[in-house]
């Protein structure tokens, strides 16, 4: 019981902290983020996915999305991408404006998504040039770069498969690697493990942490709260297309238990937040 | 721009290759390309053929048995009636098309009315035939018809010419339209969005790719087609090539407007169907523009694939000046309806 009230005032206090980092903008960490979310709003009709909602993502952190279906997740990673325009406030990805014409921002840009599917005609070695070539990767580099990136994440044994017969596990790997092929400062994840098993998860959260030791800024949405405790440097409960509050697993021990209790609290407390 | 050539043809070879790598697609539109230009060359052509009974009614023998032998070597089956009321109603009954009676220096040919297009080549053929037997008989009444006859080149290069426009609009239906349709629907519209690439450059890509096959799959069955069926080249070959490059660029645009409009590729497949056979029907290919209503003859002139077939026979039957301003309406439409598809795609959404 002492532990339960510990926890949740140690989660109003992190919250209370999270809001006054947003609300102030955080200019300095703003300024010197890769990925700055300002104050971002978006509307469906009259339902809002999203309302003021200011995130900042320094190089070589992993930022986390947590919260039920529903909450504006995806949303913030589509508004992220550039696929919608937000009705307030703004992106900017190292130093760039995202929009729907902003080349600039995108080149600093990878993206994971099932909105963002493969040609399931070509085969993986076949879409990494692609990508590669589509990227502006120069084209002397091009071949190193898409042979670094079958070794890195593991598509040797099926380089030459067509997307359209690779498993899940095997197609977010190359999900990932087609986002990374030209080297983007900032990766958007969207629900990057669902269906996969827990060997191929592994795999993938190495691939993450990796990218981080590179200084690549990294914003994920989960649903799996153990990959949350693991992954991310900080985790943001999104509620009703608001930031409710923000947790640092590390100050959890990584604990996905602890971490499974305070996001179950503030689900269940949702109306009063 | 050099940057952007290459992701423009990178994406082109990507269009092509992954249209070698669906075989059945590949197979089908090169054999059915061929097909319909093959069997539509024989049907559109109207032909009297051994089904095809004619009465004679008894009056002047040897007339009579010329005619006969006239249209037996035709192919035409012909049957003696004992008088014209029997013969008129073997007529109403179906089981003739057409009754010739001979009297002194009259022929009366009565026809069914059943199909005015087997009756106006009937009309034809007697006329023909009748000019004949009335020359090759001595003294009496003479009937002086004279026929502009086409040699079956003639004919076949005619109906080619005419085919050839909803062949290359079938072939931009598949090739380019439903391209679109896929990107849009798979969420390929998406995966480019995210990449530093300017807006131009996927429409560009698909509109090439879709435009090089357009024109491969054409030129392999027109070179099937005149083998088996022949008909004689233009005169003007690189006046021919600049018609059928204006026609594929008009029938791309075309069929990449409706796919972004339509947005859905069951809506597509259904308006792009049914609009080419409307087309069929007002472009002059099965009824002459100069025998339409007047509402149809305005339905026509608004209709792009009349001038598509106009300008087609001008220059491949050398029977009429081909107007340039066929051309120019080809190419006006295929520029407005590029633009319309590109807005379209600019303002593409994802989400709700």
């Amino acid at each position: 019981m002492q532990k339960a009230e510990f926890i949740n005032v140690q989660m109003q206090e992190q919250a209370l902290a999270a809001q006054a980092h947003a609300g102030s903008g955080g200019a300095d960490d703003a300024a010197a983020a890769r990925l700055a979310i300002r104050r971002v709003s978006k509307r469906y009709g009259t339902l809002w996915a999203n309302r003021q909602v200011s995130l900042n993502v320094q190089a070589g952190t992993i930022i986390g999305l947590l919260g039920p279906n529903g909450a504006g997740k995806t949303t913030l990673i589509r508004v992220c991408a550039g696929w919608l325009t937000p009705d307030e406030g703004d992106v900017v990805i190292a130093g760039h404006r995202q929009s729907l014409t902003a080349i600039a921002a995108r080149a600093h840009l990878g993206v994971v998504s099932r909105d963002a599917p493969l040609c399931e005609e070509l085969t993986v070695a076949e879409t990494l040039f692609l990508r590669a070539t589509l990227c502006g990767v120069a084209a002397a580099a091009r071949t190193d770069v898409c042979r670094a990136a079958i070794d890195e994440y593991r598509l040797a044994t099926f380089a030459r498969r067509r997307i359209g017969v690779l498993s899940t596990g095997m197609l977010q790997r190359v999900a990932i690697a087609c986002a990374m092929v030209h080297s983007p400062a900032v990766l958007l994840l969207d629900e990057p493990t669902v269906g996969l098993d827990p060997e191929i998860r592994r795999h993938i959260w190495e691939c993450l942490v990796r990218l981080k030791e590179r200084g690549v800024a990294l914003l994920l949405t989960t649903h799996y709260l153990e990959e949350a405790a693991r992954l991310c440097d900080e985790v943001h409960l999104m509620i009703r297309g608001a930031i409710a509050f923000s947790i640092q697993p590390d100050a959890m021990d990584g604990s996905a238990a602890r971490l499974e209790r305070a996001y179950l609290h503030a689900v269940a407390h949702e109306p009063t937040l | 721009m050099s940057m952007l050539l290459r992701q423009i043809g990178q994406l082109f070879l990507v269009h092509l290759r992954v249209w070698w790598r669906t075989p059945r697609q590949v197979l089908t539109g090169l054999v059915l390309s061929g097909v319909f230009l093959l069997v539509g060359t024989q049907l559109l052509h109207v032909r009297l053929s051994g089904r095809v009974a004619i009465g004679l009614c008894a009056g002047d023998m040897p007339l009579l048995s010329a005619i006969e032998s006239e249209l037996t070597a035709l192919g035409i089956t012909t049957v003696h009636c004992p008088d014209y009321v029997q013969a008129t109603a073997d007529l109403a009954a179906g089981r003739l098309v057409a009754v010739i009676c001979l009297m002194p220096h009259t022929l009366r040919l009565t026809l069914s009315g059943r199909n005015p297009m087997l009756d106006r080549e009937i009309n034809g053929v007697l006329l023909r035939v009748a000019a004949r037997v009335s020359e090759s008989q001595p003294g009496g009444d003479q009937i002086a018809i004279v026929s502009s006859h086409q040699s079956l080149d003639e004919i076949n290069a005619f109906m080619t010419a005419s085919l050839i426009p909803f062949l290359i609009m079938t072939l931009a239906t598949v090739n380019c339209g439903m391209h679109w349709l896929r990107d849009w629907e798979s969420g390929m519209v998406h995966t480019i969005k995210v990449l530093p690439l300017r807006r131009v450059v996927l429409p560009v890509a698909r509109t090439l790719g879709g435009g090089f096959l357009v024109l491969v799959i054409l030129g392999v069955s027109l070179a099937i087609c005149r083998c088996i069926v022949p008909w004689r080249l233009p005169d003007r070959p690189g006046v021919w090539v600049c018609v059928l490059l204006v026609q594929v660029i008009y029938a791309l645009g075309f069929f990449t407007a409706l796919a972004a409009v339509c947005k859905s590729y069951l809506l597509y497949v259904d308006a792009a169907m049914l609009l080419i056979l409307l087309m069929m029907f007002t472009s002059g290919t099965i009824k002459p523009v100069e025998a339409m209503a007047g509402w149809e003859y305005v339905l026509a002139h608004a209709t792009p694939a009349f001038y598509a077939v106009r300008s087609l026979r001008a220059v491949m039957t050398d029977s009429a000046p081909l107007l340039l301003r066929d051309l120019g309406v080809l190419a006006a439409c295929a520029a407005g309806c590029f633009a319309l598809a590109q807005l379209l795609f600019t303002r593409a959404r994802i989400g709700r």
